[in-house]
């Protein structure tokens, strides 16, 4: 027999299912959205069952753009004989027993299991007296049920065991629902848990109308400081210490090897595996402080506090947060969208998420600025920053009119619940193995295209092996033959080792630096590599600069944070080579815009892959890189040419004219298809 | 004297009971059973806890347990003043 958990999310069920099964399955809706259900087995007396999680739910109604409701409304219906156990939460009893009328009323076999008994202060009596109004009145059973204490277990079993159906006369109308649990309420103990109490008292702090926004953007800001304080500080260390490992130790020990075959194991791969490192912290920390959030029930205030302005924007207020995980990192953007219910929300969020600037891009920013700006530097990192979220929300309102028009959207209510203390380890734990998964996943993908590229810079078509910053490498010649499309930037013929720091940066966007530095300066740095690589010495320096950076700085200060990145030595003779190979400020300027707009990363794209698929992955790709071109060279052709700016400038209004229309035509097109996942299932209602 | 006017729900006032008793014109079927399974039914009493700062988001007590719901949905539920048991 085929017993189905059914409940709003976060009644519990999946504890439930996991006190059934003795399975260790994860506590659902973690992070918003479960779509898969879960499956186990049980037995009571040698009789074995089925036990499906299904996901959580706020209405049982077919009319639904939410993914969870739709499959559940689906299953049901294909499924109107499973015995289905309706776990409720005891602190909100009336809400849940909408849902539950809503179950009995359609006549499907349901046990109900009140969980949470544990949250009210209930005595012995009062508990058999909720019992027993319910079972009187729904003319079902009703196991007493807390999960936290492991109680009600057997009595659940016995439930399933001796189910048999029972007639019941409850109607269909929602408004006799509501009347009915009103009486049943009015017989009932009061019901408020402690969690209520707080939240009341909490939300008239968080949402007051003075202090929200405020409040609201102090908890950003420290959502920032971490983040990036985490990542200047460990990713530090470990691309020190990814690079001894790694890369110097293979080029000492392994020396033997053919030289190609050492530079692509060591510099490629070894490389490779060094940058995707540098990676993790930021992730983590992302992760982990999304799952506070999330857990906490502060997601749902944030949303309600950004829902209007991101109305305008044509994306609902849950997105915000997950926007402002761009600034971090765009893969954690991906990761944060999954809390939007509908498809196209999480489409459109993922499309703007590229000119977010991500923590990758800001390395890039502080060399170039300084670099080209002095002391205007950071000055003008501010400013990249800026124009990234002006660009976003451009990027939105036209995304949102044009390929997202798609009418009609679903009242949108969503739920506030109580406020909770997060379960740190478990988050902690859960990060943890998001992070390996996504990490390895990527690794299969970026290791193999890094040690190519390698390959290709490091050795010429007579197969003679040169030096990185080489013009004789194949790379170069690729990079050559791709750069005159960058023309309109800016970008002249024999300035190949920017276009080429545009397809490494397409890796990751560290590697913009990394590249620059390398191929423009390889003397300049390489001063102190010598052939005998002192191992022991180097792990001694990253672990000096790395107690450098954890106690002998300024943690709130962003631009102090930013200014401690190590590539800034020797800026001086570096400028003026950088200042001749841009054509000015106003080459590196649109250089910089092209970075800020343009594709993100792969493990970003791996990310939208993810979440929505591959296609999806390359459309934003393209349109982010797209965007890059015109707007870099709009700038650079206004900034350098009088007339070539005019002529551009028309090209630039025709073309995304064009677009518009063309994206308004697609998206109207379009409409059945990314919601036809959730068109309604049934022609009438009951 | 009871105030007996209709209002629509986004322009109800903070902390205060109301009863719905109707929709406009505007809502689907569908948008109605939608609204239907959250509480949003003719007769129904709701507490308008607080509204966002711009006015577009609204939280709710309804049934029990707090809600949001946006502008566009509160401009077509009609409320009257005081939780009658009707």
């Amino acid at each position: 027999m085929r017993v189905s958990l059914l409940g709003y999310p976060n009644a519990g069920k999946t504890s439930v299912f996991n006190m059934l099964t003795s399975q260790n399955r994860k506590v659902a809706n973690f992070s918003g959205v479960t779509v898969d259900s879960y499956e186990g087995n049980f037995s009571i007396d040698n009789k074995n069952y089925t036990l499906i999680d299904l996901p959580g739910i706020n209405s049982l109604s077919s009319f639904s753009d939410s993914k969870d409701e739709t499959v559940v409304s689906e299953y049901i219906q294909a499924n109107p004989n499973d015995l289905y156990i309706n776990v409720i939460d005891i602190t909100h009893l009336q809400r849940n027993l909408l849902l539950t009328l809503n179950a009995i009323s359609r006549k499907l076999n349901t046990i109900i299991v009140v969980n949470m008994v544990d949250m009210v202060q209930l005595s012995l009596t009062e508990i058999s007296q909720v019992q027993k109004t319910l079972e009187d009145t729904l003319k079902v059973p009703v196991i007493m049920f807390s999960a936290k204490k492991k109680t009600g277990l057997e009595q659940l079993k016995a439930a399933i065991k001796n189910y048999h159906p029972q007639e019941n006369t409850i109607s269909r109308q929602t408004i006799d629902h509501i009347k009915l649990i009103k009486s049943i309420t009015q017989q009932l103990p009061k019901l408020t848990s402690k969690a209520t109490k707080i939240t009341t008292i909490l939300d008239a702090v968080l949402l007051n109308k003075i202090l929200a926004i405020p409040l609201f953007a102090i908890i950003i800001y420290a959502i920032l400081l971490i983040t990036l304080n985490i990542h200047i500080i460990f990713s530090g260390f470990i691309d020190a210490l990814g690079e001894i490992i790694f890369v110097d130790l293979p080029n000492k020990y392994l020396s033997f090897l053919p030289e190609i075959i050492l530079i692509v194991l060591a510099n490629g791969i070894g490389g490779g595996i060094q940058t995707m490192l540098t990676f993790v912290p930021i992730i983590f920390t992302l992760f982990f402080l999304l799952g506070i959030l999330e857990q906490s029930g502060y997601m749902a205030r944030q949303a309600f506090i950004t829902d209007g302005i991101m109305q305008k924007l044509g994306l609902p207020g849950k997105a915000f947060i997950a926007l402002i995980m761009g600034l971090g990192c765009t893969a954690a953007c991906s990761s944060g969208c999954r809390t939007l219910e509908r498809e196209s929300d999480r489409r459109l969020s993922l499309m703007m998420a590229p000119t977010i600037s991500c923590s990758a891009k800001l390395p890039v920013y502080v060399y170039l600025c300084f670099l080209a700006f002095g002391t205007m530097a950071l000055n003008m990192v501010f400013l990249l920053y800026f124009l990234g979220i002006t660009l976003t929300v451009i990027n939105g309102i036209f995304l949102s009119r044009s390929l997202f028009n798609n009418g009609k959207s679903l009242p949108f209510i969503m739920d506030l619940p109580d406020y909770m203390l997060p379960n740190f380890l478990y988050i902690l734990k859960n990060s943890l193995i998001r992070v390996k998964n996504f990490v390895i996943g990527l690794g299969k993908i970026i290791i193999p295209i890094i040690a190519f590229l390698t390959l290709l810079s490091s050795v010429s078509f007579k197969g003679e092996i040169v030096p990185i910053d080489s013009n004789k490498s194949i790379l170069s010649a690729a990079s050559r033959s791709i750069t005159p499309v960058l023309s309109p930037l800016g970008i002249k013929e024999d300035n190949w080792q920017a276009t080429l720091s545009i397809i490494t940066g397409f890796l990751a966007k560290e590697m913009v630096v990394a590249t620059l530095d390398a191929v423009y300066f390889p003397n300049i740095n390489s001063q102190q590599e010598n052939t005998e690589v002192l191992i022991l010495a180097e792990i001694e320096n990253a672990l000096v600069d790395f107690k450098n950076q954890l106690i002998d700085k300024n943690y709130f200060d962003m631009f102090d944070i930013a200014s401690s990145y190590s590539l800034l030595n020797n800026m001086d003779s570096k400028t003026q080579i950088m200042y001749e190979k841009f054509n000015g400020f106003a080459g590196i300027f649109a250089f910089l815009l092209f970075i800020l707009i343009y594709s993100p990363c792969l493990s970003a794209m791996r990310a939208i892959s993810l979440e929505i698929n591959k296609k999806w992955a390359w459309i934003v790709g393209t349109w982010s890189t797209f965007n890059a071109f015109m707007i870099a060279a709009l700038f650079y052709q206004i900034a350098t040419n009088l007339y070539g700016g005019i002529i551009f400038s028309i090209i630039f209004i025709l073309s995304y004219t064009a677009i518009f229309f063309i994206f308004k035509r697609i998206g109207l097109k379009n409409t059945k298809l990314w919601e036809s996942n959730f068109v309604f299932t049934k022609k009438t209602p009951d | 004297m009871e105030n007996l006017t209709a209002i629509f729900l986004s322009k109800a006032h903070e902390g205060k009971d109301y009863t719905i008793i109707g929709f406009s014109d505007n809502l689907s079927l569908h948008e109605k059973d939608r609204l239907a399974s959250y509480g949003f039914v003719i007769g129904n009493s709701l507490r308008i806890i607080r509204k966002s700062i711009m006015g577009n988001t609204f939280e709710v007590n309804i049934v029990g347990s707090n809600l949001v719901i946006r502008k566009k949905e509160a401009d077509n539920i009609l409320l009257q003043e005081g939780a009658h048991e009707s």
